[in-house]
């Protein structure tokens, strides 16, 4: 019986601490928003598959035109749902209209009607960003397309040429991806872009996780009582301020180091016995893929992270020093420390499963948050458009002082000692 | 004539509605130990904090040694040593580190070295400060922090309840060290206490603090005269108007 009334001393002590309350509400509303953010991310890269026109183009005037149109016909009216085809002149013509672009090549129909081996089509996907569930729609659209014609084939020549035999070759797609209007290997770039993708989530974790610590320096020298000792001395504000962001900061390093070794043990030990993880970074093929894209890949995706790493944790240092000198103790510190965590997972997830696209707004909000920093700036520079990285860039910078001064001016006021206050309390 | 603590007028109000001082004026002679004493929610603490430029006033004026405190605060901090309510240390840090790192933060070079060894040989805790601070008593904690205030020499000490919660061995020890350093080098301090005992002991002169504002003030023996009362205590429920019994 004394048990039962530990235990029930421990609930209440759980579920009186407004930190542990809160938490539970915000994680639920973060959750939801991150389910909703998951959804309308893949429900729109099966929107892309189901729906997106897709041209064809036929390469060779020796092509049959008749059996092309058939094939067509067959393939909008059978075999595609949601998805229709629409032949045009010249892939650049295609390319003016859709993103996806199916090419019968010199000789197809022949090989059609010769019933030789397996035949191939050319596949072209435009991507202007860097959503791989949107890029993997978009390929796999192609692969849907070349099954479906492999489909649509025998009714095709029996409709055209009156052949009731036809056995049956498989049909393949050789892809390529104007990529910002660069040609490059479509498993590269997957590869690149499954690397890229979750690089906000990554971002969320390290600075949310650099909020934190900055919270707790202050939270916890409050409740060590040596505080005030400490702000009683001759020596600026703004410099307890300095060392406060840097100390988390390098303490966040250090965390970064450990998960991201973590990661790679993760990601060795599920590989299959044999493979080495050198192996397997090399299906992306970073040379090719730079030459393909005109920059070079390792030093800007290695710039991205330094200059997002290093803004992203001055700032979010700086918002935890702000949370922990707004608070009278750890117990505050937790409650205001928890939806700001919980916020940035969000918007990490939010990127991640939206895509970062290329535009103003999207390059100020990359830089407020800094999460889809890394990704606004490997993008601009892959697409030659250097204007939103700096906009981004000089968006964080901002952010970025405008917490520190935010941070200094507190340590500055009254609220610093007394903390905020929930209550009106008689402090003297 | 100048003052070591010159207090005009102090208005503190939190919030909308909370008044801790009210109009609070006193002064504090060069050299001298005066003693701010009061119930719970005087304003003993916050007349610390303001003078210590921890939290700013709503109006009236604090000058040290002739610095205004919200208009220089850096300079009113390098004139003063604060020893807050209940004062700590960080757990992590040895007593030696906390003695080093807080002696760093004022001094360097030679002056450092020699305040670091003074403040190790006024606390007195020996083999101790190799331990960390976790490991200390409340009474040891309470006077490292209190060697590292009186080893910087500052020419003005404030001391909010600096023998709160210690055992009598402790207090009498943090009580004798404050004298000896306000008599051999004539350091001023300000202390609040709620031990009338150490007031007697310890202050040339008592302000007694009632509502947020001076309701009595003067020697210990001047008071107990005028009061005509036995102890510092019967004259702090007389000038309440409250009943001795």
């Amino acid at each position: 019986m004394v048990l039962t009334k530990l235990v029930k001393r421990e609930v209440k002590a759980f579920l009186k601490n407004p930190a542990f309350a809160i938490s539970l509400i915000v994680i639920v509303l973060v959750y939801a928003m991150i389910g909703g953010v998951m959804r309308t991310g893949m429900e729109e890269a099966a929107k892309t598959l189901r729906e997106t026109g897709i041209g064809l183009v036929v390469e060779g005037p020796e092509e049959d035109q008749q059996f092309v149109k058939a094939l067509v016909s067959l393939l909008n009216s059978t075999v595609l749902t949601g998805a229709y085809v629409e032949i045009y002149e010249s892939i650049d013509e295609a390319l003016r209209h859709t993103d996806i672009c199916a090419i019968i090549p010199s000789g197809f129909t022949k090989n059609v009607t010769s019933g030789s081996g397996m035949l191939f089509i050319k596949g072209i996907v435009r991507l202007d960003d860097l959503a791989v569930f949107r890029a993997q729609a978009k390929i796999e659209t192609l692969n849907v397309i070349a099954g479906s014609i492999k489909a649509t084939l025998p009714m095709a020549t029996k409709i055209v040429y009156g052949k009731t035999q036809y056995s049956e070759v498989d049909v393949k797609v050789a892809t390529e991806v104007i990529f910002y209007g660069k040609v490059v290997n479509a498993g590269s770039l997957l590869a690149l872009l499954s690397t890229t993708t979750f690089l906000p989530v990554i971002a969320a974790i390290v600075i949310g996780s650099n909020a934190g610590y900055a919270a707790q320096l202050v939270a916890f020298e409050k409740v060590e009582k040596a505080f005030e000792m400490l702000l009683s001395q001759p020596i600026r504000r703004s410099l307890i301020v300095l060392a406060k962001i840097i100390g988390a900061s390098i303490a966040t390093m250090v965390f970064a180091v450990v998960y991201v070794i973590s990661l790679i043990v993760l990601f060795t030990g599920t590989m299959p016995r044999g493979i080495s993880f050198s192996e397997l970074s090399e299906t992306i093929q970073y040379n090719e893929l730079s030459a393909q894209l005109g920059v070079n890949l390792g030093f800007t995706v290695i710039t991205a992270l330094v200059v997002s790493v290093v803004l992203g944790l001055l700032s979010s240092g700086s918002l935890g020093i702000v949370l922990g000198a707004l608070s009278p103790d750890e117990r505050t510190a937790g409650i205001l420390l928890t939806p700001i965590m919980l916020l940035y997972m969000g918007a990490g997830f939010a990127f991640t499963f939206l895509g970062v696209e290329l535009s103003a707004i999207h390059a100020i909000v990359s830089g407020i948050t800094v999460v889809s920093m890394p990704t606004v700036y490997i993008l601009s520079i892959i697409a030659n458009e250097p204007i939103y990285a700096v906009v981004s860039i000089i968006s964080a910078s901002a952010t970025c002082l405008l917490l520190i001064l935010l941070a200094i001016i507190i340590f500055n006021r009254d609220i610093v000692i007394l903390g905020i206050r929930l209550r009106e309390r008689r402090e003297t | 004539m100048s003052y070591a603590v010159k207090v005009e007028n102090l208005v503190k109000v939190y919030g909308k509605n909370t008044i801790a001082l009210r109009g609070l004026t006193f002064n504090v002679n060069h050299g001298e130990i005066y003693a701010l004493i009061g119930p719970n929610g005087s304003g003993k603490t916050t007349t610390l904090r303001i003078i210590a430029t921890l939290i700013k006033p709503t109006s009236g004026t604090v000058e040290v040694y002739g610095v205004n405190v919200v208009k220089e605060p850096l300079k009113a901090r390098s004139l003063i040593s604060y020893l807050p309510e209940e004062a700590g240390a960080y757990r992590d840090l040895t007593g030696e580190d906390f003695i080093k790192f807080m002696a760093s933060i004022r001094f360097s070079g030679k002056r450092f070295e020699e305040v670091v060894k003074e403040a190790t040989s006024i606390c007195g805790l020996g083999k101790e400060l190799k331990r960390p601070i976790r490991t200390y008593s409340k009474g040891m904690k309470r006077i490292l922090a209190l060697s590292v205030v009186l080893a910087s020499r500052p020419k003005l000490l404030l001391l909010d309840e600096p023998t709160a919660g210690l055992d009598v061995e402790k207090a009498l020890f943090v009580r004798n060290l404050i004298k000896k350093y306000n008599r051999e080098l004539g350091i001023t301090v300000l202390l609040s206490s709620h031990n009338m005992l150490e007031v007697e002991y310890l202050a040339h002169r008592v302000g007694v603090l009632y509502g947020g504002k001076i309701v009595g003030e003067g020697s210990p023996k001047e008071l107990k005269e005028r009061l005509e009362a036995e102890n510092l205590e019967e004259v702090f429920m007389k000038l309440r108007g409250q009943k001795w019994f």
